[in-house]
């Protein structure tokens, strides 16, 4: 009887539940195995990411951070004595898989919150489906604005927004390294376009001006050599890469064909720091510069802590993606706890916890975007990303 | 000038890779009056088959003659389970065909995974200059590989037995099984030239592009199609026609409208096509069968 009520009339109804809840404690022959049963066992969690397709690389990482959270909350001891259970789920980065995953998740009744979210378009998709039975969505790594511009209620994310990091990206360009004539490769998706209006916000702003903008389908384009003749019959002092790892890896590889011995430097996003970029690219990847909003070498008790445990368990150092994913976890176990071991309205709990982790100080504004972090500047040397202290203390100040 | 140069060349880079592709669809649709929905597969197979073998440090011949046979060998297979055993009708093949394509992604995901890749080969950062106009080594390769296969096909069609039983089976099958044509024997020798054509584009295009995914058996041969109909399906001449026309297209949109355009021409094209001149630029008549 109690799996007919949709979860959005539950959480209504809080003081309904409780006394449901008594009575299937105290009628227990009445109601069976009701939803609820599973919840008073363990905290579950679901989490969307890519596992497959172009932006693979991306949610497995993000759900490496997942994993490792999860373990070390469930050894010792849980939220609230309780373990967490994770139920996984492939949205493949793509608008249609990704609402099939939403469905499946919010027809599990005793799923409390959805975290890991990578890609904004898949998200997007996603949302409204979520938004039916009020579930709870933290994101991981997923950056449009448009997200949190769409005002829903039960959206919160780890990373700073496109707004925030594509001004960034922009102004070391122009602010830090002083170029004048920029140059940006965008995805025709959300996620491409935000980052161009962003690119011709913050480049005007700075008093720079925009030579080309060329974009390009992901997943479908490999051949980048016309839009790289382009971006180089405009001249520009600098390229910013507006698009996922891949494509970027593929279109810095021919860019050496397509830019000869002109010296253009490439301004890249949080999205290209990842080993596959470099093994895409090539020796032609050599000095990009990423703008991001964790490095590795952040010297945080938090940050240490994590580097230390994930390096130990995958054998590989942290990126954004994993360290997003693992505050993801412990951000939802603090509000959690705030919520005094209750899962239910907590959203509004979510947004009002401020958070230290392994990416540094996370808080949240009304619409959910983290306004608590600050930014790094890397540089890619010797095929390695290499943390850059000055640039970094130029950046912030601006 | 120079930048017009530039584009043209990058233009008919692509229209060759394209070329190679679309041979593969038309060479069977001239004879079958099929639509070969696996050949995308096949080849995307055939080009990670060279790759990993170049990148676990194979000679370059080995790796580029194992992908050759690993095509040809999926082709054959393919013929003998998916389609011949529903030849004659029209819509089966095509559902055998899907089927099939998705075995193939999904086999090769699981030895490759679904990562992207580079594809390794000599070239790939080099650049000549003749005067103001760069050009790449890897792109007198690719137009030199263009030709000599379409020397090739040319000499296979006119100049040997096969060539003359192929006509006779895209004639009249049944026919030419009368007339002691060896019907079977030909048809999968259509489908090994398709996917050989295709794994040479596929290592062309993974040499040039230098970058892989198993999903480029879809998604890749998306334009190799829409070329196909361009030139006329069934005309191998009209898949070379469409090949380098769609490529020059596209650069030349990309280079004097906007990249954002790129598939809005592209596929208006296609349907305009479709809707106006359906035997493409070769003008292809294709008798149907009842």
């Amino acid at each position: 009887m109690m799996s007919i009520v949709s979860k959005a009339a539950l959480r209504r109804a809080i003081p309904a539940i409780a006394s449901f809840a008594v009575a299937s404690i105290v009628l227990p022959g009445l109601c069976g195995t009701s939803a609820f049963a599973a919840d008073t066992d363990a905290v579950h969690i679901a989490s969307t990411a890519p596992l497959t397709g172009s932006a693979a690389a991306y949610g497995i990482e993000t759900m490496n951070g997942v994993h490792l959270a999860v373990e070390e909350i469930n050894a010792a001891g849980g939220i609230g004595g309780k373990p967490i259970k994770l139920s996984e789920y492939d949205d493949q980065c793509d608008p249609t898989p990704a609402a099939t995953a939403a469905n499946q998740i919010i027809s599990d009744k005793a799923v409390v919150a959805v975290v890991g979210n990578v890609c904004s378009s898949a998200t997007l998709a996603q949302m409204p489906i979520f938004g039916r039975v009020g579930m709870p969505v933290l994101a991981a790594t997923t950056s449009s604005p448009a997200l949190s511009a769409k005002g829903f209620e039960n959206f919160a994310r780890i990373i700073p927004n496109d707004d925030i990091q594509g001004v960034a990206s922009l102004d070391l360009g122009t602010k830090v390294l002083g170029y004048k004539r920029i140059a940006v490769l965008y995805p025709s998706d959300d996620y491409g376009q935000a980052l161009l209006a962003i690119a011709k916000r913050a480049a005007t702003a700075s008093g720079a001006e925009l030579v080309a903008a060329e974009t390009y389908i992901t997943g479908s384009t490999n051949d980048f050599s016309s839009v790289l003749a382009n971006i180089a019959a405009a001249n520009p002092d600098a390229l910013f890469l507006a698009g996922y790892y891949a494509d970027m890896g593929a279109a810095v590889s021919q860019s050496v064909r397509a830019f000869g011995d002109k010296h253009i430097a490439l301004l890249a996003n949080a999205q290209t720091q990842v080993p596959e970029y470099v093994s895409l690219a090539g020796a032609a990847a050599e000095g990009t510069w990423v703008t991001n909003v964790y490095d590795i070498n952040n010297p945080s008790e938090q940050n240490k802590a994590f580097v230390a445990a994930y390096t130990k368990k995958f054998n590989a150092e942290p990126g954004v993606q994993a360290a997003a994913g693992y505050d993801n976890i412990y951000v939802l176990k603090q509000a959690i706890e705030e919520n005094k071991g209750s899962t239910e309205n907590l959203m509004p709990v979510i947004r009002a916890t401020k958070h230290e982790g392994a990416m540094g100080t996370i808080s949240f504004d009304k619409n959910g975007d983290n306004i608590g972090g600050s930014l790094v500047v890397l540089r890619l040397t010797g095929g390695k990303w290499v943390f850059d202290d000055e640039s970094t203390k130029k950046l912030n100040a601006h | 000038m120079q930048f017009f140069a530039t584009q043209l060349l990058n233009g008919l880079t692509a229209g060759v890779v394209y070329a190679m592709l679309a041979v593969g669809y038309s060479l069977v649709y001239g004879i079958l009056q099929q639509i070969n929905f696996a050949h995308g597969y096949v080849y995307m197979f055939g080009t990670f088959v060279t790759a990993s073998l170049i990148t676990s440090g194979s000679p370059l011949w080995l790796a580029i003659a194992a992908g050759l046979v690993a095509g040809a060998v999926i082709a054959i297979v393919i013929e003998r389970f998916a389609y011949r055993p529903v030849r004659g009708n029209r819509l089966a093949p095509t559902v055998t065909a899907v089927g099939v394509g998705l075995i193939i992604e999904n086999v090769a995901q699981l030895i490759w995974t679904s990562r992207i890749r580079p594809m390794p080969f000599p070239f790939q950062a080099d650049i000549i200059r003749l005067g103001p106009v760069v050009l790449s080594p890897l792109q007198i390769l690719v137009a030199a590989v263009g030709l000599a296969m379409a020397a090739l096909l040319w000499v296979i069609s006119t100049k040997t037995d096969l060539g003359r039983a192929m006509r006779a089976v895209k004639d009249d099958l049944a026919t030419a099984e009368l007339m002691g044509v060896p019907v079977d024997r030909v048809v999968v020798t259509v489908y090994v030239l398709g996917a050989l054509f295709g794994v040479v584009g596929g290592i062309l295009y993974g040499a040039y592009y230098n970058t892989l995914s198993v999903t480029m058996g879809f998604s890749g041969t998306l334009n190799a199609f829409t070329a196909t109909v361009i030139g006329g399906i069934g005309s191998v001449w009209g898949a070379f026609a469409g090949g380098l026309f769609l490529g020059v297209l596209q650069a030349m949109v990309t280079g004097y409208v906007s990249s954002a355009l790129l598939n809005t021409v592209t596929f208006t094209l296609l349907i305009a096509f479709l809707l106006f001149r359906p035997t493409g630029i070769a003008g292809v008549q294709v008798a149907s069968r009842p």
